[in-house]
């Protein structure tokens, strides 16, 4: 982009137009040169980095006089057309391409500015945001936690931050703490689960287990993944309510929970139906062998279309049975491997101990089922 | 199967018909054996064999669920009822229920390892079952790793949610005295909690003539489901013996397809169940579980049906 501005005059001519009206200016203004200004002012800009000059460049160039009157009036230019231009070239997309650029003819060396290896740094967003949060909610540990260097130099940490400042008040924010180092002692392990009395015979399970106690969820459940903070308030009410012992106490929790939920400025996500955060999840709880209590709430997936009503031809069971797989070939009369003489003769020479009655009733629903025969 | 074109080849380059297919996964599913050593048999490639059954367990899981579904009609769990009533007479008795390991060996750096444990230093998966009095299976869930306890399993199951909703086991209850009636139910071991849908057998030593009279009836009755899981993994030896490290989400899927083809044999009355020698070990070495969960209703409702069984129930 940059070289082409500089090689086509025409380009040149209209993107200098396009700068000029777009900041108000008069186009084709002779009085100003954008080189000039650029050559003549590089010190001006008070985030210039100091340049190698080319020495055959510099003594190339025409040199130019600017007069006294004149410099006060021109200084006012290059601002303003610094700054257009460095707006226009962040826009452009072609600012962080490379290391060095080559503009008006001089040689802008940014790797000197660059680190070797740089690191994510969250402290500008985290740090203000939690100020921000500090000035809504008057929290101090939260914020604390975000500004200290150990919290601030992953991306981790900053997305922990960004969460707890979704969550609300300070209280919210430590339970949510506690409950995450909770999780974290809980070994995972992902299941599937294959239940002919349930609405979905296979479904997916993440189990969470630490001694005795269990912790049952559905993987696909949308409301954990949308907001996992939710989940874990619920998990740590959940936890206190065995302490406490009463279920109105984790009833009135959570009415409360939802108020503050709703309310929530800083919610950046929507909230996921509440269906789907009450019944999607089941835990259990085991304590020495016994089971100590089953949290309210049934699995609810959507039921899916049952293969029971797709299958509608019900089982044929057959009076007379084949005697053996080869038997079946022959009278269905399909070809495959048995007419292959070599593998016909590797199929004859063993005993297939398998029962012979399923070939037939498989082959038969699988015809029928599909069509084909 | 046969909605798709047969893009399986011998190692001839000859295609596999759909017969060749189906035995070739009967066959890995049923012997047990290496995916090699059943591609030699059929002239194929052992990625072959396992594409072609991997293949078959999925069209007889989306097509043969209703060869594994609970009684739909009235007139077919009214015959369970009576086939269950003639082993040792129980009355209104609908169903075993019972769990059995599959047992596996995973490596050493599975992360999940120690929830596969079991209680017999095994790793396992858990298959729970209940089963009718021909042995067919009539609801199982299977999945849940073998640490978990039998009755972890069953509060965790749908089985269990529809039973506590009325919706399952809410059939006609039988009178069996002026005044005292039994509704439907299941019987279970020791390791599942006494319900008022699950009738457990007495725990202890020093029982009562009634109630050890009830024991054996009770150990009678749900042998059907011991006998049901003999056979399963005796015929379908895939799930017999200790597995080399499976895929333990597939795992389940092959669970649930060798319990669909156990049942259509019995639906079959095929020949070669009748050959098969009936064996009531399908967890050895696996010490009863002990729940002590006990519902007072049901405790009330096992009462009296000792006190039934025993004669001694009052007219």
């Amino acid at each position: 982009m940059l070289c082409s501005t500089t090689s086509t005059t025409k380009s040149t001519t209209n993107w200098l137009d396009r700068l000029r009206s777009s900041k108000g200016f008069p186009p084709q203004n002779d009085d100003v040169d954008l080189e000039d200004f650029l050559n003549r002012n590089p010190n001006s800009d008070p985030h210039s980095i100091p340049q190698k000059t080319d020495q055959n460049q510099v003594t190339d160039r025409p040199k130019q006089h600017d007069p006294d009157e004149n410099r006060t009036k021109r200084d006012d230019w290059f601002e303003i057309m610094s700054s257009a231009l460095a707006e226009l070239f962040v826009m452009g997309g072609g600012g962080g391409g490379g290391d060095s650029r080559r503009f008006g003819g001089r040689e802008t060396r940014s790797s000197r500015k660059r680190r070797q290896n740089p690191k994510l740094c969250a402290i500008p967003a985290s740090a203000t945001a939690s100020v921000d949060d500090l000035s809504l909610n008057g929290g101090g540990a939260a914020a604390a936690a975000a500004l200290s260097p150990s919290s601030a130099d992953n991306s981790v940490a900053g997305a922990k931050t960004k969460k707890m400042r979704n969550g609300g008040g300070d209280r919210d924010r430590f339970e949510a703490a506690l409950a995450e180092a909770e999780e974290d002692r809980y070994s995972r392990v992902d299941v599937t689960v294959i239940d002919t009395s349930a609405p979905v015979w296979r479904s997916e399970k993440i189990i969470f287990r630490k001694g005795s106690v269990w912790k049952v969820r559905d993987k696909n459940s949308k409301c954990r993944k949308i907001s996992s903070l939710r989940k874990k308030k619920r998990k740590a009410s959940q936890f206190d309510e065995e302490v406490v012992g009463g279920r109105k106490e984790m009833k009135r929790r959570k009415k409360k929970k939802k108020k503050q939920k709703v309310y929530s400025p800083s919610q950046s996500l929507p909230p996921p139906p509440p269906r789907l955060c009450l019944g999607d999840s089941k835990e259990v709880r085991v304590s020495e062998g016994r089971i100590v209590s089953l949290v309210e709430g049934f699995p609810k997936v959507e039921r899916k279309p049952s293969s029971k009503q797709t299958s509608e031809t019900p089982c044929q069971v057959p009076t007379k049975r084949q005697a053996c797989i080869f038997q079946i070939a022959e009278e269905t009369g399909q070809a495959g491997l048995f007419p292959h003489t070599k593998c016909s003769h590797q199929l004859k020479s063993v005993d297939l101990s398998f029962p012979k009655a399923v070939v037939k009733i498989l082959i038969e629903d699988i015809t029928k089922l599909c069509g084909i025969c | 199967m046969l909605a798709k074109p047969s893009n399986f080849y011998t190692t001839n380059g000859k295609s596999l018909s759909i017969i060749d297919q189906v035995a070739i996964a009967l066959r890995r599913l049923s012997s047990g054996e290496s995916l090699w050593t059943v591609g030699e048999l059929f002239g194929t490639s052992h990625s072959t064999v396992s594409l072609v059954t991997w293949r078959f367990v999925e069209i007889m899981e989306a097509r043969g669920l209703r060869h594994l579904q609970w009684p739909t009609t009235e007139g077919e769990m009214t015959k369970i009822k009576s086939k269950f009533e003639d082993i040792r007479g129980l009355p209104n008795c609908c169903g075993a229920i019972d769990n059995t390991h599959i047992l596996m060996c995973l490596p050493s750096v599975d992360p999940t390892i120690e929830a596969w444990f079991d209680r017999e230093k095994n790793h396992s998966m858990i298959l729970q079952a209940v089963v009718d009095p021909e042995m067919r299976f009539r609801d199982i869930v299977t999945g849940w790793p073998g640490s978990m306890s039998d009755a972890l399993v069953l509060k965790s199951s749908g089985f269990f949610e529809l039973c506590e909703r009325g919706k399952r086991l809410d059939g006609e209850k039988v009178q069996l005295a002026e005044g005292s009636e039994v509704g439907e139910y299941i019987v279970g071991d020791g390791g599942f909690p006494l319900l008022p849908w699950l009738l457990t057998p007495y725990q202890g030593k020093d029982l009562s003539e009634s109630k050890s009279e009830f024991n054996k009836r009770h150990f009678a009755t749900r042998m059907v489901a011991n006998r049901a899981f003999a056979r399963l993994k005796e015929m379908w030896k895939i799930i017999y013996g200790v597995m080399w490290r499976p895929d333990k989400h597939k795992l389940p899927r092959i669970i649930l397809v060798c319990c669909m083809l156990h049942n259509i044999i019995i639906d079959l009355e095929d020949e070669v169940q009748d050959e098969m020698s009936l064996s009531h070990h399908h967890d050895l070495n696996y010490r009863q579980q002990i729940s002590d969960s006990n519902d007072k209703s049901a405790s009330i409702m096992r009462d009296k049906l000792s006190f039934y069984l025993s004669g001694r129930l009052p007219a």
